[in-house]
């Protein structure tokens, strides 16, 4: 009996394990997430007028995502950024503003109105479990750095994530 | 007894970018006044002084400075029988609400310098004084020079 314990242990780590993964490689293969740039995401403010609008790339970003095996979110933030000496966050921002999808059957939370990006989980949009392709566009838009902002090279990293309860 | 949690499964992209900013400056001047005109002897006595002569605006998103500089060493003769040799120092401009007046050169010469900002910044408007006093050594006529203002990063 005794030399059976550790092998029941095993069995029962196994299944418990099993049973952790099962659900998230099912949703994993299942539901499909894909992010594609239609334009390069560089902006260049290198005119006093520049300094003055918001400086928009149209439809930079397609989120596509199929929700074939259950509800799913989708949310984008900052993942990284460096900027040059003096920079005050705040004082020129990244905004995600919406533009169209394909469908909105199933789709909630939409949000709707251009929105800042900063270094903590936003929500785009919901979706209920179906088989639909959904391809939502987006701007991305930098704000106008008017003439307080400072000088020099800032990069940039933009996560985006789909969640699946 | 052995409870699970609640799995939430997560697929995550990237993407990056630049962002590049140069250094971007703008100048307006507005013209107070016209033609300057000398029409009793106290004016050559004295000179004639404008004030608030022009209106000067910057927006610079770098610490400038404005040099002034004569565009030639003598003032154009405008009609006939004007002189061509009145020099370019007859001309003198200040900042309005200093006291010492540059005289004008083909040398620059530092007006004002300022921080960043867009024209409604402390420093970034302000008027300019002009004096001229020719006295009495040139011809009567008319008269031309041209005034160059350069906007540079401090």
């Amino acid at each position: 009996m005794q030399n059976n314990q550790p092998i029941t242990y095993r069995m029962r780590l196994f299944c418990t394990l099993l049973l952790i993964l099962l659900p998230f490689s099912k949703s994993l293969a299942q539901n499909t997430f894909s992010l594609n740039t239609t334009t390069g995401l560089n902006f260049n403010f290198n005119t006093a007028s520049s300094l003055e609008n918001d400086n928009v790339k149209q439809n930079a970003f397609i989120v596509t995502v199929r929700p074939k095996s259950s509800n799913i979110s989708v949310y984008a933030r900052i993942y990284y950024y460096s900027a040059p000496y003096g920079f005050v966050p705040g004082s020129m921002n990244l905004e995600l503003d919406y533009k169209s999808v394909n469908s909105t059957t199933g789709v909630s939370n939409l949000v709707t109105s251009p929105f800042i990006l900063s270094t903590s989980d936003q929500r785009l949009f919901s979706i209920s479990r179906r088989t639909t392709t959904f391809n939502f566009y987006y701007d991305l838009i930098c704000t106008a750095p008017g003439y307080s902002t400072a000088t020099g090279h800032y990069n940039f990293t933009l996560m985006f994530t789909m969640t699946s309860p | 007894m052995i409870t699970f949690g609640k799995v939430q499964a997560q697929s995550s992209t990237t993407v990056s970018g630049t962002i590049d900013i140069s250094a971007c400056m703008g100048l307006t001047i507005t013209n107070l006044t016209g033609v300057v005109s000398f029409n009793d002897a106290s004016d050559y006595m004295s000179g004639i002084t404008i004030t608030n002569a022009a209106t000067i605006a910057v927006k610079s998103n770098v610490n400038w400075l404005i040099d002034i500089s004569a565009q030639s060493a003598y003032f154009q003769a405008m009609s006939s029988g004007a002189s061509t040799n009145m020099p370019a120092s007859v001309l003198q401009i200040r900042r309005n609400g200093t006291t010492s007046y540059i005289t004008m050169s083909t040398n620059s010469q530092t007006l004002k310098s300022g921080n960043k900002g867009d024209e409604n910044t402390t420093g970034n408007s302000f008027n300019t004084d002009v004096s001229i006093n020719p006295g009495f050594g040139y011809n009567a006529g008319s008269y031309n020079i041209g005034v160059l203002f350069t906007l540079s990063q401090q």
